[in-house]
């Protein structure tokens, strides 16, 4: 505890003194880096928000002594889902020692780490997750490449209406570049997985490569389409981060996902305390030895449930179940909330759903959307009603069945979303953003 | 939300004229807008104001998810994908902007209707040879008529959902499966009349449809905007009406790169405001029923027919039933060709809103009725006690006008 304490509290101080924005901000609540002299006194401490650092960036928060041209330096946009968005930046070395703590824990992905491979991975995502145009129907693959050797494959913003030929284009470039990772949002990958077998393709290979899931929450639906086309044997894992500090969890062969806290100082906050194991709570995070971007009690806005027993992998970091994001949430009538994971728990692997989308329309009314396949049948969906009346404590629940979903306009697909969540009195209950 | 509660959400009806309350019957030509509607707009302008796509600045962004979100709204709406939808001014533009677009030749057979809006039929005779389908002598669509004009293989079929005269409403699944059947005539249908009924929504992933425009003013939205639905294959052929700004992905000295659909479409700045508007009123007309719109629609029509067959000196253009039909009454009276006076005093002495003349359908309004029309069209603020006090005025109106 000392250690860790030692590296937050030089944290701190190096953030105070060489970010003006952390400045301002500890001062602002009258503390000051001596002030903190135990971890319990880390919670004196306002958490920071991302509103903070899109306010104050680059020069509230790039430490003195670097500015965007420095070396190693990593810039990152993200258009944040519904327009929260925000730049960033890490350095490459702390982008890469993140990944590499957070990959550990799952030993199907150690040939990532092979001593002198040059990484080529493929990216299939939202298209404001890149700085590349991989919207364009015209990009080649030339454009789409990013200099660390990740090919940005094509996507539209709305990603069912990504046409036949962009499909075709993503999948021969899969095939041409051979990637030995494939980073990926789950529910982007399962629609390609269908094009791909509604074009009587077939995947590049099954096994000698990783499929790493990410951005967002990793439907069991969008799993099971994963699975079904590559196999249980491929490595496929499914990643927690954020686009402004990158890797923070990873999930083990037993499909638990473990925190990384070597590189960052974690707090699960529930009602304004840390949290019990099992208690919905919001991560609060503290980076460790990040000399560019120092973030200090971050509060990221995600839920949280805090695992209390020991993951049988044997990996101590401590492992936690990703709930979803708080301005997606549904409030029940009862004040009581279900977050998205709860929502993906109720409808499962789903064999007859190819993609869906839950939706809070107001307090009390919610309507879920849902892609069918050929293994539809009225029953199953007269069940899955049943059980989302009974968990959301409404007979208000509309199931349909449709041939469309859009995606937000930055192109990331939500898969359970909230206009009540949004409201900033919801949200201050559950969080600092 | 209930259809019976909802006048109280259209602030123009609470509004006095003379000192006399207002009784809409103009909904045909344009729909009142509800405060959620009005609020979206002002919200608008009071807290963002700016341009939409291509800014970088955080409240062109949040304008764009905004105008965007309201683009996936219709096309949930409608069965249809999100890139499916074009917004234009209005049914008008879209009509115009598919018949300019697809490269029709002169020669080329259009099958169209007598009982089309002007917007459904002047568009197609500039660009093809236009064929009408008459009516029935119940002033209803002839099939018969339609089916044999299928033989001459038309390049497409421009269908009226429901009429803006009639307030009949064609069978439209029916004529577009014949269509396809027939000779794969691209359909195009007007459903500026029927959009705003919940009864009549139309499903373009159940229907082989082509195209379909609407207008958002019939539908408790602003003014200058409305929507062009495409099939994408249909869209990725057809030729934008518009050129310059915002539909271009590469301009160069040489030449230029056109954006996908829908922004090919989209040149220049939108009406952002009413765009939102228009998302606000979908919203709205989502909270009612299918079940009380038709209950409704169905209640007023009775009233409609009931008081012009009930007067000898009235004539209703179209078919005397409620079924298939919207609460739309055209109105002949006899001996009286200058409707214009009574319009008047209907307002100025009744406060009752109505319209006379053509009603931008005149082939019809000729046809059947020799001359102008009265019409009255009502819609969910609308009451059958409404209607009642028209007919109630207007035996006055005509007594004391001596006609």
């Amino acid at each position: 505890m000392n250690w860790k304490f030692e590296q937050v509290k030089n944290e701190i101080i190096y953030a105070y003194e060489n970010t003006r924005f952390f400045r301002k901000h500890l001062e602002k609540a009258g503390l000051n880096p001596k002030d903190i002299a135990t971890l319990t006194d880390v919670a004196r401490i306002p958490p920071t928000v991302k509103k903070d650092y899109r306010q104050t960036f680059p020069a509230g928060v790039i430490a003195s002594g670097y500015n965007l041209k420095s070396p190693y330096v990593m810039r990152f946009q993200s258009s944040g889902t519904e327009g929260d968005r925000l730049v960033s930046v890490v350095l490459s070395y702390d982008l890469a020692r993140r990944q590499a703590s957070c990959i550990s824990v799952n030993p199907k992905f150690s040939s990532l780490w092979k001593p002198g491979l040059k990484l080529r991975t493929c990216r299939f995502a939202a298209p404001n997750c890149s700085d590349v145009e991989c919207a364009n129907p015209n990009s080649t693959m030339e454009s789409r490449m990013l200099p660390d050797g990740t090919l940005v494959l094509p996507v539209y913003h709305d990603l069912l209406t990504t046409p036949e030929h962009m499909v075709n284009m993503a999948l021969d470039e899969i095939e041409e570049y051979d990637p030995h990772l494939l980073f990926v949002d789950p529910t982007h990958f399962a629609f390609l997985i269908r094009a791909m077998k509604k074009a009587g393709r077939s995947p590049h290979k099954t096994e000698g490569f990783c499929i790493m899931s990410g951005y967002t929450l990793c439907t069991q639906v969008a799993r099971r389409q994963i699975k079904e086309c590559f196999g249980e044997d491929v490595a496929f894992a499914d990643m927690l981060g954020m686009s402004e500090l990158g890797y923070l969890g990873f999930e083990c062969p037993h499909g638990h996902q473990h925190m990384n806290n070597e590189d960052y100082y974690l707090e699960f906050i529930c009602d304004g305390r840390p949290a019990e194991p099992g208690e919905l709570a919001e991560l609060v995070i503290t980076t460790l030895g990040d000399e560019l971007s120092p973030h200090i009690r971050y509060a990221t806005g995600d839920l949280y449930r805090l695992s209390g027993s020991e993951c049988p992998c044997g990996n101590p970091a401590p492992s936690a179940r990703a709930e979803g994001r708080v301005k997606n949430v549904l409030w029940l009538s009862d004040h009581s909330v279900v977050t998205p994971r709860e929502i993906d728990e109720v409808v499962g692997p789903a064999p007859w759903i190819d993609m869906y989308q839950m939706n809070q329309i107001k307090e009390g009314e919610f309507v879920f959307r849902y892609l069918r396949n050929e293994a539809w049948t009225q029953q199953q969906e007269i069940n899955l009603t049943r059980d989302l009346q009974e968990v959301l404590k409404t007979k208000n629940v509309i199931c349909s069945a449709t041939q469309y979903l859009p995606a937000d306009r930055g192109g990331k697909f939500i898969s359970c979303m909230s206009s009540v969540a949004v409201l900033e009195e919801k949200r201050r209950e559950l969080s600092w953003v | 939300m209930g259809i019976a509660e909802c006048r109280a959400d259209f602030p123009v009806l609470a509004r006095k004229i003379d000192g006399q309350s207002i009784t809409y019957l103009d909904s045909a030509a344009t729909s009142l807008k509800p405060h959620s509607v009005i609020d979206a707009i002002s919200e608008y302008y009071s807290q963002n104001g700016v341009n939409i796509h291509r800014g970088k600045y955080y409240l062109s962004e949040e304008a764009s998810d905004a105008y965007e979100r309201v683009r996936y709204s219709i096309a949930q709406y409608l069965g249809a994908y999100g890139n499916e939808i074009v917004f234009t001014k209005g049914t008008t533009e879209a009509l115009n902007l598919v018949a300019q677009g697809l490269n029709l030749k002169s020669e080329d057979v259009v099958v169209g209707f007598l009982d089309s809006h002007h917007a459904q039929l002047l568009p197609w005779r500039r660009v093809s040879d236009v064929k009408l389908v008459s009516l029935n002598s119940d002033g209803g669509i002839n099939l018969e008529h339609y089916f044999e004009l299928l033989k001459l293989k038309p390049k497409a079929v421009v269908l009226t959902h429901c009429s803006n005269v009639t307030g009949n409403i064609a069978p439209i699944k029916q004529m577009a499966i014949a269509a396809k059947e027939a000779c794969d005539a691209i359909v195009i249908v007007d459903a500026a009349q029927s959009i705003p009924h919940p009864h009549l929504s139309i499903d373009v992933s159940k229907i082989p449809v082509d195209f379909l425009a609407f207008s958002g003013h019939k539908m408790l939205g602003p003014t200058g905007v409305g929507c062009l639905y495409g099939k994408s294959e249909m869209l990725d052929q057809l030729r934008p009406l518009m050129l310059g700004g915002g539909m271009v992905d590469w301009v160069d000295i040489e030449g230029s790169q056109e954006r996908k659909i829908p922004h090919k479409f989209e040149a220049g700045t939108p009406p952002i405001a009413a765009t939102l508007g228009l998302g606000a009123a979908l919203s709205y007309l989502n909270q009612i029923s299918e079940q009380d719109s038709r209950e409704h629609t169905k209640e007023l029509a009775a009233a409609i027919i009931r008081g012009a067959m009930d007067r000898d000196y009235l004539q209703i253009l179209g078919p005397k039933t409620t079924e298939n039909r919207c609460a739309i009454g055209s109105l002949r009276i006899k001996g009286c060709d200058d409707l214009s006076d009574i319009a008047r005093a209907l307002s100025d002495s009744y406060g009752i809103m109505c319209r006379t003349g053509h009603m931008c359908a005149q082939p019809v309004v000729d046809n059947q009725m020799g001359g102008e029309i009265l019409r009255i069209s009502s819609y969910i603020y609308n009451t059958k006690e409404e209607i009642e006090r028209f007919y109630l005025s207007l035996d006055e109106l005509v007594s004391f006008l001596g006609i």
